[in-house]
């Protein structure tokens, strides 16, 4: 199989009641509920091949969630196309849902009172897994993400990020083909956050399994998904890596400096755009062309010192993207 | 590697079924006190319910034909559906609802088995069978009161009728939940059918033809009550037991046919 | 150019004032925010209500039990007044505060209530007397087409319809006050819904709801008569149906004063007890 997730035209529209507040309202709502139309995905397409780790960023309410749950067979397109692994995902076939698996940060499938144990036992027998390939597997799992201990007491007593490993643990044990997340490192901290991160791409690596990642944090995505998908407004905006995102909207590197006198506006104007001049700190968007010269005559001014040279951050990438966006709707 | 795609699997429901009896076993044994609360407290709820029935055949002698040791085991029948009902169904419903409310009804739908099955067996409340056990004392005390051995084809049709009615009661359960898809106050309903649960005290024929009727076909208590006490004196004839089965049957692909209505539906809760 | 800030009122005359003033502000405040509330919880009032239609189908059993002749002082007609009467009574005194107590003690969104500067049980109670016009609304047709279907009613003397008002607060106050007692269980325990199981049960067979506590074997039933359950249901139906005179009037106005002294001053020290214990553990 070239693609393991392919989307054609995919869109999802949502029928919200509507109603303003105060009392008069919630009268005459009693007798008619009126209500309204939402677009939540429009005319999605893409594809991925076998063992792309891939990211959906947007900003809230853009459909990412609504995309992944269509293709995890959750919710039912109003419109369009959907396969995945070979199987359109709202059947929801035994054959398909043991290829995949969904791990929501916001919500847990371990069994609260007991330990995470007895949930994968669960999952052992739901999943049809033999008891050797099962023990193989969680002993790999467990060993990974270090959670050999903490699996065998109650969840109640884990702390957040224990608690995401052992969701993780749970998620992979039948080894699904497909990992769908969704903002798996929400509330953890950022040691946490690296070691997440670091066990996602490593298990993509080792096992081929395909990951589709939201989240709100950049870095999840920046650090772990060679090529993402930016959604705005149900739209697909932009498909491919981070680099090339980055050489569309903010083709400019930062060249940032600290030094005891800065040269005046003019000067700096031949070299580049100043996004900072203040204290003995300049900041300059540079064409990458010009970088090497840049540097060459930053270094040399008196005093220069903390010289670093970063592509722009993602958050500003991202801005500037949904603010073209914005000014394109006009 | 298409496993069975067509035919329910029955050995792998089997399993996932004592699978999840026994995480709500282990689950339960955590919370030892529930053998007072759930068990000894339910017990003691179905028998203070008693009162009413007993204050009747006191003034009356007997109730629409119902001696005091009749009714002892109209009683007995009424606890042990009473129990089986907080057991097994009320909690799965409950859980159910839980799932629906929390938006983690999402992972029990990407499991590759039976969403239906999954969310009617998510959680169960052992103690509750203690109750149950109190209902089989108080109709063999009740039997042994009238001197009565129920012959095996009485014996076969009370399990008949009191299966046909239980299978009801779940359709029943089923259609609640899908109601609650769509407004997650309608979660007062399961106490709403536990509130009704109550009138299966009290014989079949004391209530007026209409409501007969509902409280066979639409909430069937009596069926599960009534019917099965009567088996068991004898007093049932097999043609009303066939007619009761089919409904039961009926009401389960109705119920059937709803479940996947709401599922075409679901709109899950946004994360 | 000092501004006089709330707290320069002080405690005087006028400062009082203000106090009692604000607190009118808020209270309207939340009344009208409850109502909403209220409204847009049509549902669940419904099904509240279906589910106290356990009179109703009393009203059904008992008739259909009193057509060979009364039971009691009870014929087929006085059943049909009294379980009408107790259906309408129970609408106006029900309470749901104990589960929203339990689940938001075991939630946690019981620090957001004891964060607002109206005390968590007077929003509670304002919310339930919302929620009143709806329920009543919901319910007296029914009742009405109950009365007209089953032949009228008999209503209670002068005398006794005067005071069903005062029985009906009394009625209502004594019910929220239980609930709270056993919703403050839960700042203990995590089996307080089992233990209000057990109360309604016994509050359905005790009180009046499943059958009048006055059909009950004499020597049990003045006992019965006693209790709370029939001082939250009972009486005021009796009064209102006419089948409490004179003497027993005044007594019956007593007893439910005197429970309600007892269950609100529980209720206050469970509740200040409990919620010392909340803060404690922490949400």
């Amino acid at each position: 199989m070239s693609t393991v997730v392919c989307v054609e035209g995919l869109s999802k529209r949502f029928t919200v009641p509507r109603r303003e507040a105060g009392l008069r309202a919630a009268l005459r709502a009693l007798v008619r509920r009126e209500t309204r139309e939402v677009e939540a995905v429009r005319e999605l397409s893409f594809s991925l091949a076998p063992g792309e780790r891939v990211g959906f960023l947007g900003p809230n309410g853009a459909g990412k969630t609504t995309t992944l749950k269509m293709l995890a067979g959750l919710l039912v397109p109003s419109a369009g196309e959907v396969k995945v692994a070979g199987h359109t995902p709202s059947e929801r076939r035994p054959e398909f849902l043991r290829r995949v698996s969904l791990v929501m940060g916001q919500k847990r499938q371990l069994s609260w009172d007991l330990p995470a144990l007895d949930t994968f036992e669960l999952n052992r027998v739901v999943y049809e897994i033999d008891a050797a390939t099962f023990r193989r597997r969680l002993d790999e799992l467990a060993t990974l993400l270090e959670v050999g201990e903490v699996m065998r007491r109650p969840v109640r007593q884990l702390s957040l990020g224990e608690r995401m490993k052992c969701e993780l643990v749970a998620a992979l044990l039948h080894a699904p083909q497909v990992l769908f997340l969704d903002e798996p490192t929400i509330g953890l901290d950022v040691a946490m956050q690296l070691g997440v991160r670091e066990f996602i791409r490593r298990y993509n690596v080792e096992h081929g399994a395909t990951v589709l990642l939201t989240s709100h944090y950049m870095e999840d995505v920046a650090a772990l998904c060679p090529r993402i998908l930016v959604i705005d407004e149900g739209r697909l905006r932009f498909d491919g890596s981070i680099e090339a995102l980055r050489r569309e909207i903010r083709p400019l590197r930062r060249v940032s400096v600290r030094a005891d006198a800065l040269p005046p506006e003019a000067e700096l104007a031949a070299i580049g755009r100043v996004v900072e001049k203040e204290g003995g700190r300049l900041v300059l968007d540079v064409e990458p062309g010009r970088v090497p010269s840049a540097v060459q005559t930053l270094v040399a001014l008196p005093g220069a010192q903390d010289l670093a040279v970063h592509d722009a951050p993602l958050e500003e990438v991202m801005r500037a993207l949904f603010g073209r966006a914005e000014e394109a709707r006009g | 590697m298409a496993r069975g795609t067509g035919r329910p699997r029955v050995g792998y429901y089997a399993r996932l079924t004592a699978a999840q009896l026994e995480m709500s076993a282990l689950a339960a044994m955590q919370y030892r006190v529930g053998f007072w609360t759930e068990g000894v407290l339910g017990m003691l709820w179905s028998a203070i319910g008693i009162a009413p029935l007993f204050v009747a055949v006191e003034h009356l002698g007997s109730v629409k034909g119902w001696g005091r040791w009749e009714l002892m085991v109209l009683t007995g029948c009424f606890t042990l559906l009473s129990g089986l009902f907080g057991a097994l169904l009320q909690p799965a419903l409950l859980e159910s609802m839980n799932h629906i409310r929390r938006g983690t009804l999402d992972y029990l739908l990407l499991r590759p088995a039976d969403a239906l099955a999954l969310c009617l067996t998510c959680s169960f409340r052992p103690w509750r069978l203690v109750e149950a056990a109190g209902g089989v004392l108080l109709i063999a005390a009740g039997l042994v009161m009238l001197g009565r051995t129920p012959g095996p084809g009485d014996v076969l049709a009370a399990a008949v009728t009191g299966a046909a009615g239980f299978v009801a009661l779940y359709a029943f359960g089923v259609m609640v939940l899908c109601a609650s898809f769509k407004a997650m106050q309608l979660q007062s309903l399961t106490y709403l059918m536990e509130a009704l649960l109550d009138f299966g005290r009290w014989p079949a024929q004391v209530f007026p033809r209409v409501l007969q009727a509902l409280f066979t076909f639409v909430v069937p208590l009596l069926v599960m009550t009534s019917y099965p006490a009567e088996a068991l004196l004898g007093r049932l004839e097999w043609a009303t037991i066939g007619g009761l089965v089919a409904a039961s049957a009926g009401l389960m692909l109705v119920a059937r046919w709803f479940w996947r209505g709401a599922l075409r539906g679901y709109t899950s809760a946004s994360s | 150019m000092a501004e006089r800030s709330d707290m320069s009122r002080g405690a005087g005359p006028e400062g009082q004032a203000f106090a009692r003033g604000h607190l009118a502000r808020v209270i309207g405040a939340l009344w009208r925010l409850s109502l909403a509330e209220a409204v847009a919880y049509r549902v669940s009032m419904l099904m509240w209500m279906l589910t106290t239609t356990f009179p109703l189908v009393s009203l059904a059993l008992w008739a259909g039990l009193a057509e060979g002749g009364p039971i009691g002082d009870y014929a087929r007609a006085d059943f049909v007044g009294y379980f009408v009467a107790a259906f309408l009574v129970r609408q106006v005194t029900a309470s749901w505060v104990v589960w929203e107590l339990e689940s938001q003690i075991r939630s946690g969104d019981l620090s957001t209530l004891l964060m607002r500067p109206v005390h968590p049980l007077l929003h509670h109670g304002m919310q339930n007397l919302a929620a009143l016009p709806v329920r009543v609304g919901l319910a007296a047709p029914i009742g009405v087409v109950v009365l007209v279907l089953a032949g009228g009613i008999e209503l209670g003397g002068a005398g006794a319809l005067l005071v069903a008002p005062a029985a009906l607060v009394l009625a209502w106050l004594i019910t929220f006050n239980v609930q709270v007692c056993i919703g403050c269980l839960a700042f203990w325990l995590t089996a307080s819904s089992s233990l209000f199981e057990v109360w309604i049960g016994l509050y359905l067979v005790l009180s009046g709801a499943a059958l009048p506590t006055s059909l009950y074997p004499p020597g049990l039933a003045e006992v019965v008569r006693v209790l709370p359950f029939h001082a939250a249901l009972g009486f005021p139906v009796e009064l209102i149906i006419g089948r409490v005179h004179g003497p027993e009037i005044a007594r019956g106005l007593a007893l439910q004063a005197l429970w309600l002294v007892g269950f609100s001053a529980l209720s206050r020290a469970l509740w200040r007890r409990g919620v010392r214990v909340y803060g404690a553990v922490g949400a």
